[in-house]
């Protein structure tokens, strides 16, 4: 009897132990990390990196915030949400960089104050050098584009002219510009090396109702395009208007990014052949995990790609579960 | 009756003629405008913004705005795919999207009607609420649109037409009747004419008020729907902005941000306008830096047209009184 009380004492004695060890770890780890973006919570793309977020956050026991705009692309609101943040004293913060200078004062600030800021999605077009954020997480949006354009055309006729539509979806937002510039440039040292190569820009609108519109108007009415690349997933939306017109699957070549339903099903049918995963998930979960690890362990922010990984119709069985998760 | 009492006593009658000179305007500019491929693309979103423009005019000529259409544009088709999506038959998951149309329909009436709260303002509440839920409603992502429906008789091919645009004709026809020749229909420009006499006459506004927010949203819900059956995909994101495409084709269509004026098929004309407007600037091949100040300054020109040749034909019936 006497050893069963001792060891139930000692037994509660290390549950105690262990219960306020636990407190004392949370309390130490209870950091609060914000992510800011310039678009609107109807955004779908941005709701997979939330998701990785909040697994993230759950991980390591953070308190986490995602802040959405009320105004898709108000900058000027974007803005103020981060310099609420930075006074509000979180722990940590990672955000779009859409405009090179808009940012720089607030995020200098916050650094300089001991405030670790990470950029995530979009960044500062001149990277490390035009801004004082620690690292990047995201997609090289410039090479991604070009690598659609080169996947994109790599099968098509060399001997024959080609006409390509360029479809910028958001005219003036850095992620839209480069993405389209990064095509626009391989398009250009095609037709430098003597391809009969010519391309052409659209405002083509971030809706996939106009988006689609507007493809199936331009083309239409310039019956020698044979290949669109868009600067987001709208353009899948032209798959309809296009076999109104009687295109017939595989004539004109469409290329993207990211992964959506109607994405997937117009690759099934035929009328998208290529998209790139920027992999949104990671790009939510690794600035969380990365500001855990400058805050608890002092270790060093650092650049993470999160993919250029190009989809094709034959990968789309593989990932067409995992865009059902909402992680891909 | 003369040109000019034409043009003053219909208000979508300028913009008409309008349609006419820029039709005209178009095809010089651009061969590929007026042919059938162009006309079969250009056409099919024109029954979901001219049901939409109809709605919102129905509601300006009554006195009130409605900012949410835009959002309930995406609530209300958001709402039927998560039903379809749960096994629900097709033609009670549209009833159900409706529904939900019409719950931010009331709540707009009670908050400018009960409240007295401008609608522009309660509306734009709304407007925000409205894509919250549709976003909420489906998680965050695009739900997966049913692949094995039959849609023939909504949005199915009729060589240049989609069926569609016969939803459109029908329900603008019996509206336009309504409006023209139903007590109602009057009860509606006396509400928005001028709200005292209207109560004056013995006419209930504030309920012509409800009955117009409810069919306004409702338009806008089913318009929705007819574009998730067209491109078979729901977005959330889906009508963003939508809202002032609407209010540009009501006004461009003749009715008067003041209420009172207005009318079905100016609403109809105003959608095809700025429909054909964004087409020629793309045929034209106008640099994507400049596509919105072009599409921007073309409205601006149309509406202006539309007041001066109105503007016009008043002029000319005080001169014929002054001469009488």
């Amino acid at each position: 009897m006497k050893n069963l009380t001792k060891n139930l004492g000692l037994c509660l004695t290390l549950v105690a132990g262990l219960s306020a060890a636990n407190a004392a770890m949370a309390q130490e780890d209870n950091y609060r990390f914000t992510i800011l973006t310039q678009t609107g919570v109807d955004n779908t793309f941005w709701q997979t990196i939330k998701r990785g977020m909040d697994d993230a956050c759950a991980d390591y026991k953070v308190d986490c915030q995602l802040l959405f705009n009320q105004e898709n692309g108000n900058l000027q609101q974007h803005l103020q949400n981060l310099e609420t943040t930075i006074a509000q004293g979180v722990d940590g913060i990672g955000t779009v960089i859409v405009e090179d200078n808009l940012y720089d004062e607030a995020i200098a600030r916050a650094v300089d104050s001991g405030i670790p800021v990470v950029t995530l999605n979009v960044d500062d077009t001149q990277g490390a050098d035009g801004n004082a954020r620690l690292a990047f997480i995201g997609q090289d949006l410039f090479q991604a584009g070009y690598e659609v354009a080169k996947g994109l055309l790599v099968d098509m006729d060399k001997t024959q002219p080609q006409h390509v539509l360029l479809g910028l979806a958001r005219p003036g937002e850095s992620w839209a510009e480069d993405r389209i510039g990064g095509a626009r440039k391989y398009l250009d040292e095609a037709a430098a090396d003597g391809w009969n190569l010519t391309h052409e820009t659209i405002d083509s609108a971030n809706d996939l109702s106009i988006t689609g519109q507007r493809i199936c108007q331009y083309v239409q009415g310039n019956d020698k395009t044979t290949a669109v690349i868009g600067a987001g997933f709208w353009f899948a939306g032209a798959g309809e208007c296009l076999r109104d017109l009687g295109i017939e699957k595989d004539q004109i070549r469409m290329g993207g990014f990211d992964l959506v339903p109607i994405l997937l099903d117009e690759m099934n049918k035929g009328y998208v052949h290529l998209t790139v995963d920027q992999q949104p998930y990671l790009q939510g979960y690794l600035p969380i995990q990365q500001l855990y690890m400058i805050k608890k362990y002092g270790l060093s922010a650092y650049d993470a790609n999160t993919g250029k990984a190009l989809i094709r119709p034959d990968d789309v069985a593989s990932v067409e579960k995992y865009v059902g998760m909402g992680v891909r | 009756m003369r040109f000019s009492e034409i043009l003053r006593s219909k208000p979508e009658a300028s913009a008409f003629l309008m349609l006419a000179v820029m039709t005209l305007l178009f095809t010089f500019l651009s061969p590929a405008f007026l042919t059938y491929n162009n006309f079969q693309i250009v056409l099919q979103p024109i029954p979901e913004i001219a049901l939409v423009a109809i709605g919102v005019t129905i509601l300006m000529i009554s006195g009130e705005f409605d900012l949410s259409v835009g959002s309930v544009f995406a609530l209300s088709p958001m709402i039927m795919v998560l039903a379809l999506g749960a096994g629900m038959p097709l033609v009670l998951a549209m009833l159900l999207g409706l529904c939900a149309a019409i719950a931010v329909a009331l709540i707009n009436a009670a908050i400018t009607l009960r409240l007295g709260l401008p609608s522009f303002i309660a509306t734009l509440g709304t407007l925000f609420m409205a894509r919250s839920i549709a976003i909420v409603a489906a998680g965050g992502f695009p739900p997966a649109f049913p692949r094995d429906l039959d849609l023939w008789w909504i949005v199915g091919k009729v060589d240049l037409l989609r069926v569609s645009v016969f939803w459109l004709l029908a329900i603008g026809i019996l509206l336009g009747i309504v409006l023209r020749k139903f007590d109602f229909g009057s009860w509606i420009f006396a509400t928005g004419g001028n709200r005292q006499a209207a109560r004056d006459m013995g006419i209930n506004t504030a309920r012509v008020k409800t009955i117009c927010f409810i069919l306004c949203s409702s338009l806008a819900g089913f318009a929705g729907m007819i574009q998730t059956f067209r491109i078979k995909a729901m977005v959330p994101t889906m009508g963003t902005g939508f809202e002032l495409t609407a209010i540009a084709a009501a006004v461009i269509g003749g009715a008067a941000l003041t209420g009172g004026i207005g009318s079905v098929t100016g609403a109809v004309i105003g959608a095809l306008l700025i429909a054909f407007i964004e087409n020629i600037i793309i045929l034209m091949r106008i640099d994507a830096n400049w596509f919105r100040f072009a599409v921007g300054a073309m409205i601006v020109i149309a509406v202006a047209i539309n007041k001066l040749t109105r503007d016009w034909a008043g002029i000319s019936k005080q001169v014929e009184d002054d001469n009488d």
